[in-house]
């Protein structure tokens, strides 16, 4: 697979804050590539650098190899998906997404019908084509946004929390649909988010963000499984710290006899066991005053609040970070 | 009980603060409603009656009743003089539109300035309207400052006409309702969500077609807004038609002041009076209903 997009050093310096440092990365052809942090990490800045929407204090963007960071926005193959979804108010939705056909170099497509027809197809949007954006629903207009933006056979998506706008029941299944949307046309998605789940659920690589710098670049499983760093550790999921190693609570376990072949038990006192239905949640106090939770199958046994327990994991599932 | 019948309960609770609100409405509205009654529907109803009323000696209206004065508005006379007035206020509409959209959208565009440009558009406004027309006078007219300096330079021999014509009437009027136009378009496009123009940038627009594709129609509201307080103010203008264009420019709201003062004739300055109204209202009816739905 080859590369679509690559950043070498970009940065974004604002008189009073660094909203991006010296970010690399390489996104391949076809890959959904997520930009994962919390609010202020710079994902959105990088998103809005390569639309072109701002311009960078340094560092470059190439796009299939051709330097864009000094064109503008009109003159990217990129395409936005903004988080309001920024649809014309004025227009309907077959003019909202025959948009930016008119705009493009060489004027509209030979096959611009053909494209118009697949993706509404696709997005099931036939019968809204002559409907407001107002007269939509979220999803709805998601869909507008995603297909004014995919008929233009854009090199990159540029998706800027698309999610976010979504009431939490229909979020899980538009990102279902998002995912089979991107294997299905094989456009490049660079998907900026906040919520870890999602970017674990949706993407093929991740670069985890924070204040402005990379603090880790992986697939899900290798950030999930290796973090780099507290901060990456703590960012996707759950972490119960002990002297600075670091055990997931799906890791950790809960005895009231003392297991046998493990160095790592601790004396706890059960404080809360909750059943959340898919696992058992137990919170514990360990005899240093760490909290701990553990996640445990939802078959266990439960336990007793002020129960005494082991808490005892395994040493392969600690995390190792690097020091 | 049955699942329509509705609970007595709460159709009591919401009887009572209904009523409780509409009695504070009417508290507070009522002073502002005769007031209004008072001011303007009486003295409307007044020039109404004066229109079937025949002309006093020196003024004023005597019997008998009468339906001349509105026969006398279909004379070709009125008529042509209606029509310069309609041109004469859609072409100042026209101009400053074509001033006031750019100038909203370098003020809405204009960073930490905004406050400071708002305010020299509405800086004329602290002076008396009748004062900045007489300072155009002085400006325009033959022996004025213009004709005057650029006699000086060399670059006329004979003073340009700029006064007492439809050119001087013109600028007075652009001049005067400019801010009219300036501001509710600038309140239309600094409520214009930015994301919009970013989006229409991403699309492939150049900075020219998002003007024109995504800026002007969003601003319609705003547009349709500043045309409806310019033109209706430049149609009944006498002031400036009789001060800047001279007696040449017979526009109907001089015409309209002249019967009330040098012709003496208040039941036909009446007529002609209500005929304007009704005509305004007649035309803005279905743009006000427009604007306020955009």
């Amino acid at each position: 697979m080859g590369e679509v997009l690559e950043l070498r050093e970009l940065s974004r310096h604002y008189p009073a804050q660094r909203a991006l440092d010296e970010l690399s990365l390489n996104v391949s052809e076809g890959e959904f590539f997520s930009l994962l942090g919390p609010s202020g990490c710079g994902k959105t800045t990088t998103l809005r650098l390569v639309a072109g929407l701002e311009a960078p204090t340094s560092g470059r963007i190439l796009l299939r190899g051709e330097a864009i960071e000094h064109r503008r926005p009109h003159d990217r193959n990129v395409s936005t998906v903004f988080q309001n979804y920024a649809l014309f108010p004025h227009l309907t939705v077959r003019e909202n997404i025959e948009f930016g056909l008119r705009h493009r170099h060489g004027g509209r497509p030979v096959d611009a019908d053909k494209r118009i027809v697949e993706l509404v197809e696709m997005l099931q949007l036939g019968d809204k084509l002559d409907r407001a954006p107002e007269q939509l629903s979220g999803g709805e207009r998601q869909r507008v946004a995603l297909a004014r933006s995919l008929v233009l056979h854009p090199d990159v998506l540029l998706l800027d929390e698309p999610l976010s706008a979504l009431d939490p029941n229909l979020r899980k299944q538009v990102r279902d649909e998002l995912k089979a949307l991107q294997r299905r046309v094989g456009i490049t998605f660079l998907f900026v988010t906040h919520d870890q789940e999602e970017a674990l659920y949706l993407s093929d690589r991740i670069a985890l963000l924070n204040a402005g710098r990379l603090e880790q670049l992986g697939t899900p499983q290798e950030i999930y499984q290796h973090p780099c760093s507290r901060f990456a550790a703590s960012f996707l999921g759950r972490v119960n710290w002990l002297n600075g190693t670091g055990i997931r609570p799906e890791a950790t376990l809960l005895s009231r006899d003392q297991p046998a072949n493990s160095e790592r038990v601790y004396d706890s006192v059960v404080q809360r066991c909750v059943f959340l239905g898919n696992h058992l949640h137990v919170e514990a106090e360990l005899s240093g005053g760490e909290h701990f939770i553990a996640e445990l199958p939802c078959n266990s046994e439960g336990f007793q609040a002020g129960e005494r327990v082991h808490v005892w994991w395994r040493a392969e599932d600690e995390l190792l970070l690097p020091i | 009980m049955q699942p329509a019948v509705k609970q007595p309960g709460d159709q009591g609770a919401g009887d009572a603060s209904q009523t409780a609100n509409s009695g504070l409405r009417t508290l507070f509205l009522t002073p502002t409603a005769a007031l209004l009654l008072a001011l303007l529907g009486a003295p409307l109803a007044i020039v109404l009656a004066y229109t079937f009323r025949t002309r006093g000696t020196y003024g004023g209206v005597t019997a008998p009743w009468t339906l001349e004065n509105w026969q006398r508005l279909a004379d070709s006379l009125y008529a042509g003089i209606l029509f310069n007035s309609f041109a004469v206020a859609a072409v100042s509409t026209a101009i400053c539109l074509l001033l006031g959209f750019p100038l909203a959208l370098f003020i809405s565009r204009a960073g930490r300035r905004r406050g400071l440009y708002l305010h020299l558009v509405i800086l004329p406004f602290w002076t008396s309207f009748l004062v900045r027309t007489y300072a155009w006078m002085f400006l325009l007219r033959d022996t004025g400052l213009i004709n005057t300096v650029l006699f000086k330079l060399g670059l006329i021999s004979q003073p340009l006409p700029l006064l007492y014509n439809y050119g001087a009437v013109l600028l007075g009027l652009v001049y005067t309702y400019l801010p009219f136009m300036v501001l509710p378009v600038y309140a239309t496009l600094e409520r214009m969500d930015r994301t919009l123009l970013e989006a229409a940038a991403d699309l492939g627009a150049r900075p020219l077609q998002v003007l024109w594709r995504v800026v002007l129609p969003l601003s319609k509201p705003g547009l349709w807004a500043g045309s409806i307080l310019v033109f209706i103010p430049c149609l009944g203008a006498f002031l400036i038609p009789d001060l800047l264009g001279g007696g040449k420019t017979i526009l109907v709201g001089t015409l309209v002041q002249n019967q009330f003062t040098a012709s003496r004739d208040w039941p036909f300055g009446s007529a002609l009076s209500m005929a304007l109204m009704g005509v305004v209202l007649l035309l803005m009816l279905p743009l006000t209903r427009k604007s306020a739905s955009l």
